[in-house]
C-alpha cells in the first residue's frame, strides 16, 4: 500500500459538484485508470479515500487536496510507477475540469490532511463593481472593528480572528481582486464570503477561488 | 443568446438552484467537436430530468453512433427541473446543448426519445423552452428538424401534431439515412417539404403533415388518407437483422442519477406472447448478442466508465440461450473485482435462484418476481402462466438462501377479472409470507407491487377496454385488507395516471389538441405521481369537446380502424384478434420458439432475414412454417 497525498485543480463545469460527489468521481477516475485503490478491511470494504476540506459549491479550486491509498501489488505488471506517469494517467481519465498539479508519495500513517490544514488561501474577484481604492477603504473600516461578530447556524462567532492576511490587486490584474488568507482548522474555519457579507458588498458576480491550502511543517 | 452569454448567465444564478450538476456537461466521456469541421448538428433530447436520461440506453445508443461519424456532432440535453425552468424563463435563456452550450434552434436535428406516454407535455415544454414553435406547422425553414422515436410512438397520432418525422421501431439504420438525406438536402438548400417527402420515402418513417384522418359519426376513425399519391399507406417498423455492438463509450455523470450503472442489451425481442405486453409484440423478432461480444462489451465499459454496476437487460433474460455460460463465466471474471451484476427478467424458477446467486454482489438484497396473475383463469387470459407450486418453490429457495425481501408484481383491471380473481393475489401473498416466517421469522418482508392494466396499442387487448374506476378502487381495498399484516408492503400505480395512460396511449389525433391545451394549461412532468394535473386534463379535453372515456373504457368492436392501424409492426391485426379471441376463451398458447403460429414478422421482414442468413431470429424458416390460418 503506497499513499499519495494529491494537489488538483477543480473548475470548470466542476465547480458546480458537491464534495460528495467529487469522491465517487475520484474513485471511478482510478478505476478508469486502472490504478488499483486499496480497500479498508471489514464487511463493507470502501476505498481509502480522505479529502482535504470541502470547497464551497460554485468556486473554483486551484490547490484542492486529497490522499489516497494505491494497491500496487494490483496493478498491471508492466506498468512503470513513477510520479509523472500515475498523475498523467489519472489526468487522462479525469473528467473537465479536474486537474492533478503535484503527487507526492507521503508515510503511509501521517495525520490526516484535514488535521495540518492550518489555512487556506482565497481569491475573491469583484470585476469592476467596485474600484480597488473603494475595497481597501472598506476593508480597512472593517478591520478597525475591535471584532466581526457573525452568526453561523445560529450561534455567532468573531470572524475577525480568523483573517490572516490580505492584499489587494496587482498590477497586472484589470478587475478588483482581493487575495486573503484565513484560517482553516476543524475548530476555526473562516470563509471569504462571510468578509463579503460584512462588507456589505452584495454584488451579483463575485467569483471565490481557494488557491491552495497551508499545512503544519510536519 | 449564444453559447458565451448562456455560460455567462449560468455562473450568474447556477448555485440557487438544486442540483447544478446537471446543467453544467463536461461528463467523461461527453464528446466535444470543433463546430467548423461539423455538417450536421444533432442535440439528442430526454424530455425529463437530467437523472432519468442519462441511464436512457436508447440515446446512449445514438449518442455514441453518431459522434462516431466526422462530419456530425451529436450532443445532448434535458429538461430542467422546475426551480431550473423557472430562472430560464426570467433570464429568457433558450434550451440549450451541455457539451457546448448551443440554443436547440441552432441545431440542425433535434431527436427526441418518448418512451413513454407520460412524457408528452414535457415534449412540449422543452419545444417550448427551446424558443422553437410546438406545432410542426408552424416551424419554417429554419427551424431543426424535429424526430421523435420511442415505444409510444408505436401509436404516434396523439403527438402528430408536434413532430416533423417519426421513427418507427430500431433507430440505429434509419438515423444515418435520415442524416444523409439531410446533409444532402441541405447542400442543395431546397424546400423544407422536399426533405420531408425524401425521408418519407424511407422505411420506418412516418411524416404525420403528410396524411388526414377522415372519421366516421360516432368518433371512431374511418381512414387515414394519404395526401401524396407516392406517399405508404402502411408503414412498417424498421428492424436491424443482427443487433450491432453495444456502445463502447458511455457518458459518465458527475453526479448521482437514477441509475449509475452500464446497461449492456443482451437480446431484443420476446417469444413469450405475454398478451398484456406491448414490448413482448412490438420487439420481434427475438434477436441475440453473442456471448462472447456481451463478455468483451462489459469488459470495456467498465474500464471506460468506472462504473461498478452492469445491468444485463431483455425482456426475458432466462430466455437467452447461453444464459448459464454468461453467468458462469461473468462469475469467474468479475467474482474477486468489486462489481455489481443485475440481471433483470428473470423466470421464476429455482435457476433463477441459482443464477442470481452467482452473481450476488456485496450489495445484493433483494429479489424482484413478476407473476402478475394468482388465479389459474387470469394466468390463461393474459397468456402468462406460472403454476404456484412453481411460484412458491422459487419463493421457498430464496427465503431459505437467506434473503430477506422478495418483491412480487401483480396487475388488477384485466379483462374478465373478477374479485375472486384479486382474492387469488391475496391468498398467494399470504402463503408467501409465511414461508418467509417459516424460514427467516420476522424479518422477511414481501414488497408487492400492484399496477392496474392498461390496454395498448399492437397488443390483443387493443380492443379491450379499461376497467372502470370503481372496481379499481374495489379491487384495490381487497388487497389492502387481506393484506395488512406486519412483513408486507404494498405501493400502487395512482388511478389518475392509469387513467392518463390509457387515453394517452389509444389516442387518435385529435388528442393533440387536447395535450396542447393541457400543457398550456400547466401540465407537466405527469410521470411524477405528485405533479399529474388532472383538472388540466379534464378541462382540455372538454374544450376540444372530447370524451375521456371514449378512449378509455370502449370496448372496440371487431372491426374497428384503430389509429394506430398504419403502424405495421410485422405483427398482423388478424392474429393479435385471434389471440384476443383466446384470451376470452381461455386458452393458453406455448411460447412461440416452441412452434410458430404465424405471427407474420417473419414474413414481414423475409427481405432482410435473406440479406443476413447468419441472423437466429428464433423463427422458422419461411418454407417449413406452418400456419394455422
Amino acid at each position: 500500500m503506497n499513499r499519495y497525498r494529491i494537489t488538483y485543480q477543480k473548475t470548470g463545469p466542476l465547480r458546480y459538484i458537491s464534495h460528495l460527489d467529487l469522491q465517487k468521481i475520484w474513485i471511478r477516475t482510478l478505476l478508469r485508470a486502472k490504478i488499483p485503490l486499496a480497500y479498508t478491511q471489514g464487511f463493507h470494504p470502501v476505498p481509502k479515500i480522505s479529502p482535504g476540506w470541502p470547497l464551497a459549491l460554485g468556486w473554483n479550486g486551484f490547490g484542492e487536496m486529497i490522499d489516497l491509498w494505491f494497491d500496487f501489488d494490483n496493478i498491471n505488471p508492466n506498468y512503470e510507477i513513477t510520479e509523472k506517469n500515475l498523475s498523467d494517467r489519472i489526468n487522462q481519465n479525469a473528467p473537465q475540469g479536474l486537474n492533478i498539479v503535484n503527487l507526492q508519495l507521503i508515510p503511509i500513517y501521517s495525520p490526516a490532511l484535514t488535521t495540518i490544514t492550518q489555512s487556506a488561501v482565497y481569491e475573491i474577484n469583484f470585476f469592476t463593481q467596485i474600484s480597488p481604492d473603494e475595497l481597501r477603504i472598506k476593508m480597512e473600516a472593517l478591520f478597525a472593528t475591535p471584532s466581526i461578530i457573525r452568526s453561523r447556524r445560529n450561534k455567532p462567532y468573531d470572524l475577525k480572528p480568523l483573517i490572516e492576511e490580505y492584499s489587494f490587486n496587482q498590477e497586472q490584474d484589470i478587475n478588483t481582486i482581493m487575495k486573503i488568507q484565513m484560517a482553516a482548522r476543524d475548530s476555526a474555519m473562516g470563509r471569504p464570503d462571510e468578509v463579503v457579507d460584512a462588507l456589505g458588498l452584495n454584488f451579483d458576480q463575485i467569483r471565490y477561488s481557494r488557491l491552495c491550502f497551508i499545512l503544519a511543517s510536519s | 443568446m449564444n453559447s458565451k452569454e448562456i455560460e455567462e448567465q449560468l455562473d450568474q444564478f447556477l448555485l440557487k438552484v438544486q442540483k447544478p450538476g446537471r446543467y453544467v456537461g463536461g461528463e467523461f466521456n461527453s464528446v466535444h467537436k470543433n463546430p467548423d469541421t461539423i455538417k450536421t448538428r444533432i442535440a439528442l433530447a430526454f424530455p425529463d430530468i437530467y437523472d432519468l436520461g442519462v441511464p436512457n440506453l436508447g440515446l446512449s445508443i445514438f449518442y455514441d453512433q453518431l459522434n462516431q461519424m466526422d462530419n456530425v456532432w451529436a450532443e445532448r440535453t434535458y429538461l430542467p427541473w422546475e426551480d431550473m425552468e423557472m430562472e430560464m424563463r426570467n433570464r429568457n435563456i433558450p434550451l440549450y446543448t451541455l457539451e457546448s452550450k448551443t440554443p436547440l434552434d441552432k441545431m440542425d436535428i433535434i431527436g427526441i426519445t418518448i418512451p413513454y406516454e407520460s412524457l408528452y407535455t414535457n415534449v412540449l415544454n422543452l419545444l417550448d423552452l427551446a424558443q422553437i414553435p410546438i406545432f410542426s406547422k408552424d416551424r419554417s425553414e429554419g427551424y431543426p428538424l424535429i424526430i421523435a422515436g420511442g415505444h409510444s410512438t408505436f401509436n404516434p397520432e396523439p403527438m402528430s401534431a408536434f413532430i416533423d418525422v417519426f421513427v418507427i421501431g430500431e433507430g440505429e439504420e434509419v438515423i444515418t439515412d435520415i442524416i444523409r438525406i439531410y446533409q444532402l438536402w441541405k447542400s442543395l438548400s431546397k424546400p423544407k417539404f422536399e426533405l420531408l417527402h425524401e425521408i418519407s420515402q424511407l422505411e420506418g418513417v412516418y411524416i404525420p403533415a403528410f396524411y388526414e384522418p377522415e372519421y366516421h359519426a360516432d368518433g371512431t376513425l374511418a381512414r387515414l388518407n394519404p395526401l401524396y399519391p407516392d406517399v405508404k399507406q402502411k408503414i412498417r417498423k424498421r428492424i436491424v437483422p443482427i443487433l450491432p455492438p453495444p456502445p463502447k463509450h458511455f457518458v459518465v455523470p458527475l453526479i448521482d442519477v437514477v441509475q449509475n450503472r452500464v446497461a449492456i442489451e443482451i437480446m431484443r425481442g420476446c417469444t413469450r406472447g405475454c398478451r398484456f405486453c406491448q414490448a413482448g409484440f412490438v420487439t420481434r423478432p427475438v434477436r441475440e448478442r453473442p456471448l462472447e461480444q456481451i463478455i468483451e462489451s462489459i469488459e470495456t465499459s467498465v474500464n471506460e466508465t468506472g462504473h461498478e454496476e452492469i445491468a444485463l437487460l431483455s425482456l426475458s433474460s432466462s430466455d437467452y440461450t447461453q444464459i448459464q455460460s454468461l453467468v458462469s463465466k461473468l462469475h469467474d471474471i468479475y467474482n474477486k473485482r468489486k462489481l455489481n451484476i443485475s440481471l433483470p427478467s428473470l423466470r421464476i424458477d429455482t435457476v433463477s435462484v441459482d443464477i442470481l446467486e452467482q452473481l450476488r454482489g456485496s450489495r445484493f438484497s433483494g429479489f424482484t418476481l413478476a407473476p402478475e396473475a394468482a388465479s389459474e383463469k387470469i394466468k390463461h387470459t393474459i397468456n402468462k402462466h406460472i403454476s404456484e407450486d412453481q411460484l412458491l418453490e422459487t419463493v421457498d429457495m430464496i427465503f431459505s438462501h437467506g434473503w430477506q425481501t422478495i418483491k412480487l408484481y401483480f396487475m388488477i383491471g384485466l379483462p374478465e377479472e373478477t374479485l375472486d380473481d384479486v382474492q387469488a393475489i391475496a391468498d398467494l401473498c399470504i402463503k408467501v409470507i409465511k414461508i418467509g416466517r417459516k424460514h427467516i421469522g420476522k424479518r422477511s418482508q414481501l414488497n408487492l407491487g400492484i399496477s392496474t392494466f392498461v390496454p395498448k396499442p399492437h397488443t390483443p387487448f387493443q380492443w379491450a377496454k379499461a376497467d372502470d374506476p370503481e372496481k379499481i378502487l374495489e379491487k384495490q381495498k381487497l388487497l389492502k385488507d387481506a393484506l395488512s399484516t406486519p412483513g408486507i408492503k404494498i405501493t400502487w400505480s395512482q388511478s389518475d395516471i392509469t387513467m392518463f395512460e390509457s387515453w394517452s396511449s389509444r389516442g387518435d389525433r385529435r388528442q393533440s389538441s387536447v395535450i396542447y391545451r393541457a400543457w398550456q394549461l400547466g401540465a407537466k412532468f405527469d410521470a411524477w405521481q405528485d405533479h399529474f394535473h388532472k383538472e388540466a386534463w379534464i378541462q382540455a379535453f372538454e374544450e376540444n369537446h372530447l370524451d375521456p372515456n371514449f378512449y378509455i373504457h370502449r370496448e372496440r368492436s371487431e372491426n374497428e380502424v384503430f389509429p394506430w392501424d398504419h403502424i405495421d409492426t410485422g405483427v398482423s391485426k388478424k392474429i393479435l384478434r385471434k389471440e384476443y379471441e383466446l384470451s376470452l376463451k381461455g386458452e393458453l398458447r406455448e411460447d412461440c420458439r416452441n412452434g410458430c403460429y404465424g405471427c407474420g414478422i417473419n414474413q414481414s421482414f423475409a427481405a432482410i432475414r435473406a440479406e443476413s442468413p447468419d441472423a437466429k431470429w428464433f423463427c422458422p424458416s419461411i418454407a417449413t412454417r406452418h400456419s394455422e390460418d
